[in-house]
């Protein structure tokens, strides 16, 4: 089994959080401040700006230094000001080699390791390098958050931070939208947009009706097997060994009812129209904005044989891991089948795949062979193996920009398209404030 | 040096076709029940070309200068070298251009071609427009002279340029001639001096070989994972691999184990070579693009060329970079593992980065 990501990884004990979920944390912070100037953070915006960096050039080979600067500022909203001294930050942990000219730098080598190396590394030089007291209440507070939302109460209680710099650490994090307070039930619960980026206002209801502890075992389990079909849960009470209760399953019911666990469906004639439960499509930090598409196609996929899996008409997938491995192996699968064609309709809509009829009622599954659904099957592969998406933190436009010649980046940033790119979307908070604004 | 002109025309024919040529092969008889064994023969030029499958053909050159021999018998000796040295491909170079037509069909049914000295240019020309380019140190007898000398004033690396002139092209594995280079280099640390550009020559020499062998490994790794999902997988596949098979391994780590609890500190729990992390994160990127990583050696090689003639401009090696700046960043990661992995004083690293770094393309 393929372990999850390190950005997404979140450890499950309440000690001190591992150099690896610091990093991640820190990665986080800073892609949601972007340009934004926050006096009391020092270090953490470097780390985060390292990590950021560093995922995004890593197996480049070398990267012209303007060119660095320039995708740096405007797609890694990484000040250029602070892009040397970072550059000199990832020299010292050895992820990049420098081409240097005197004292100018012309180049840049990446060596930056794969897997959770680059989260562990960054967060132990974190961990050498220390914290102020704001930015390890803002780590700490986001590491909660990440597992589920909370009561602002209850987190105030258990961090024991001061009432002041606690305030100003909301503030922070809600200018920077790695963070939002919701009122629900009389009760302030703050979460985290970059993992319940989706129906927020559900989420919060519930932690203030139930507590957090049911909400992080829910995601826990579906994070265990994702896209379950909800009917099946229903009927077994239970999510890869985890036993729910009556009040649980409840809840669940209500998550995707209302649409928080995003639950694409398919509808065939043997068994109705069937949901499948994911844990929320991941936003900011851990979802670059131009893998959200790709990630929609790949829990449409996994939905799809989920349900060859656990609702078949007649013969069942034994092993969704090895059906998404042929598929994206041979980007077809192995047999035509009649129940091929309610199964995957979903996948046609998408432009995912295309059904062949092979006559008498079979029809043969054929991916649509784009570099999209090549990477979207891949997240597929992830979800079902892992629980988590690799690689979607990256955006691809920003690495294809720092492989171009400087001159092209330069008449692209000069153009103004990229800036564009920065602009935040409406929270739902907003969007509510607007819809009411015109209603009065 | 004798068949001087052939040989430089094979590695001329070599670098120009971006081949990793090795120079006056000896070979060892294999399995030998002396200490000391004599030499089977030797080869004139043994070129590595880069093959997106096998990691590596090997062709073998054989240069005679002796009028009297006769091409065809020439040609069945040389069928039985490439046999012994799984190679794909051979070359007579001869004297003599007055060779039977027949016979030289039986030979290309061999894989062998018989060409006479002048008709070489010929064959060269036209199989390769860079022949006649200006091609580098790697191609100048002069500088391999100059290598093999190092014994001469520096006897304590004898053994060292044994290995590169021989027992590593003797090794069929090439996980384990990855593993045995490491080990010759690091036994050779002690008398490594970064302030000697022989030192530094050899320690380059060490890498060209390195990734070599390095490179095969990656193919094979590449064919059957792909990228590895998690750092689990790829480092199961390399210790298998690098120790001879899952069974070898587990009996060696088990003596490892052994000698392990008598020297308990200092030592990771688990037999692998030298700096682990490092080799696997190594590998991992040169999984990234490994059909690049096949035209590192040359590059690390005309490099270190370059240090012993005391080229600066290393106008050649820059070329090759151009071409492959993949290869040319994994030539740099190379020398970084190698260096840290066989202790050598860390000069050396800095020097190779040094001569390195200003040859990879800036866009």
């Amino acid at each position: 089994m393929t372990k999850p990501p390190p950005s997404q990884i979140t450890s499950t004990s309440t000690e001190k959080p591992e150099p690896k979920e610091v990093a991640a944390r820190c990665h986080e912070i800073q892609t949601g401040l972007g340009l934004a100037e926050v006096p009391e953070f020092e270090g953490l915006r470097a780390v985060g700006m390292a990590v950021r960096l560093s995922l995004h050039i890593r197996g480049l080979p070398s990267v012209n230094y303007e060119t660095m600067r320039l995708v740096a500022t405007h797609f890694l909203g990484i000040p250029s000001v602070a892009v040397k001294s970072i550059l000199e930050l990832l020299a010292e942990v050895e992820f990049v080699k420098l081409q240097t000219e005197g004292k100018t730098i012309k180049a840049v080598v990446p060596n930056v390791p794969y897997y959770e190396t680059l989260y562990e590394t960054l967060g132990v030089y974190a961990a050498g390098a220390g914290f102020n007291e704001a930015e390890e209440l803002s780590i700490e507070l986001l590491c909660r958050l990440s597992k589920a939302p909370e009561k602002v109460d209850t987190l105030r209680s258990k961090l024991g931070a001061d009432q002041k710099l606690l305030s100003r650490a909301f503030d922070v994090g809600k200018q920077g939208a790695y963070l939002r307070v919701h009122r629900s039930r009389g009760r302030d619960v703050a979460l985290s947009p970059t993992y319940f980026s989706e129906n927020a206002d559900i989420y919060a209801d519930m932690v203030a009706g139930v507590g957090s502890r049911q909400v992080q075992k829910l995601m826990k389990a579906l994070r265990a097997l994702q896209g379950v079909p909800l009917s099946i849960v229903q009927k077994n009470k239970e999510i890869a060994g985890t036993k729910f209760t009556d009040e649980e399953l409840n809840l669940l019911l209500r998550l995707a009812q209302d649409g928080a666990v995003k639950p694409p469906s398919i509808t065939t004639k043997h068994s109705g129209e069937q949901f499948f439960l994911f844990t929320p499509t991941p936003a900011g930090a851990a979802l670059a904005p131009t893998k959200r598409d790709i990630y929609e196609r790949a829990m449409a996929v996994v939905a799809a044989v989920r349900q060859g899996q656990f609702l078949p008409r007649q013969y069942a997938i034994r092993s969704p891991g090895a059906v998404l491995y042929t598929l994206k192996s041979n980007l077809k699968l192995g047999r035509a089948t009649t129940e091929a064609t309610q199964q995957y309709r979903k996948l046609v809509h998408l432009r995912v795949a295309r059904l062949v009829d092979v006559g008498s009622g079979f029809s043969e599954l054929q991916i649509i062979d784009t570099l999209e659904n090549r990477e979207a099957l891949e997240m597929a592969y992830d979800l079902v193996n892992a629980g988590v998406a690799s690689g979607a933190e990256v955006d691809q436009a920003a690495r294809d920009a720092l492989q171009r010649e400087h001159t092209f980046v330069e008449s692209l940033v000069s153009s103004g398209t990229l800036q564009r790119r920065h602009n935040v979307s409406l929270t739902q908070a907003q969007q509510i404030e607007i819809e009411y604004l015109f209603l009065k | 040096m004798k068949d001087r002109d052939q040989k430089q025309k094979a590695l001329r024919l070599s670098v120009a076709n971006r081949w990793f040529p090795q120079l006056e092969v000896d070979v060892q008889p294999g399995r030998a029940l002396t200490e000391r064994a004599p030499l089977v023969t030797d080869l004139d030029v043994l070129s590595s070309i880069p093959d997106e499958f096998k990691g590596f053909r090997s062709v073998v050159f054989d240069c005679k200068t002796k009028a009297k021999e006769s091409p065809v018998n020439r040609a069945l000796w040389l069928a039985g070298v490439l046999d012994r040295l799984r190679a794909d491909q051979g070359f007579c170079i001869l004297k003599n251009d007055r060779i039977e037509l027949d016979h030289r069909l039986m030979a290309t049914r061999l894989n062998i071609i018989l060409l006479g000295e002048d008709e070489f240019d010929l064959y060269a020309k036209s199989t390769s427009e860079r022949y006649v380019l200006p091609l580098g140190h790697t191609c100048e007898m002069s500088v391999w002279e100059q290598l093999f000398e190092i014994p001469r004033h520096f006897p304590n690396l004898e053994l060292g340029l044994r290995f590169i002139r021989s027992t590593f092209w003797m090794t069929d594995d090439s996980a384990e001639a990855c593993r045995k280079t490491l080990a010759s280099l690091k036994n050779l640390h002690p008398e490594l001096d970064p302030s000697k550009p022989e030192h530094i020559c050899l320690f380059f020499e060490f890498c060209a070989l390195f990734a070599r062998s390095l490179a095969i490994v990656v193919c094979q790794i590449f064919k059957a994972y792909l990228h590895p999902a998690n750092q689990g997988d790829l480092s199961e596949a390399l210790l298998v691999m690098l120790y001879g098979g899952r069974e070898a391994y587990e009996h060696r780590n088990e003596l490892y184990k052994l000698v392990k609890t008598k020297n308990p500190e200092h030592l990771p729990p688990d037999l692998s070579l030298p700096e682990w992390e490092r080799f696997l994160q190594l590998v991992r990127q040169c999984l990234d693009a490994p059909v690049e990583l096949q035209h590192a050696p040359l590059i690390l090689r005309e490099v270190g060329f370059s240090v012993l003639r005391g080229d600066t401009t290393m106008v050649f090696a820059k070329t090759l970079c151009s071409r492959s700046p993949q290869g040319a960043r994994f030539a740099v990661l190379i020398a970084s593992y190698l260096g840290k992995a066989a202790k050598l004083p860390p000069d050396f690293v800095r020097i190779a980065d040094v001569a390195l770094l200003p040859l990879i393309p800036v866009k």
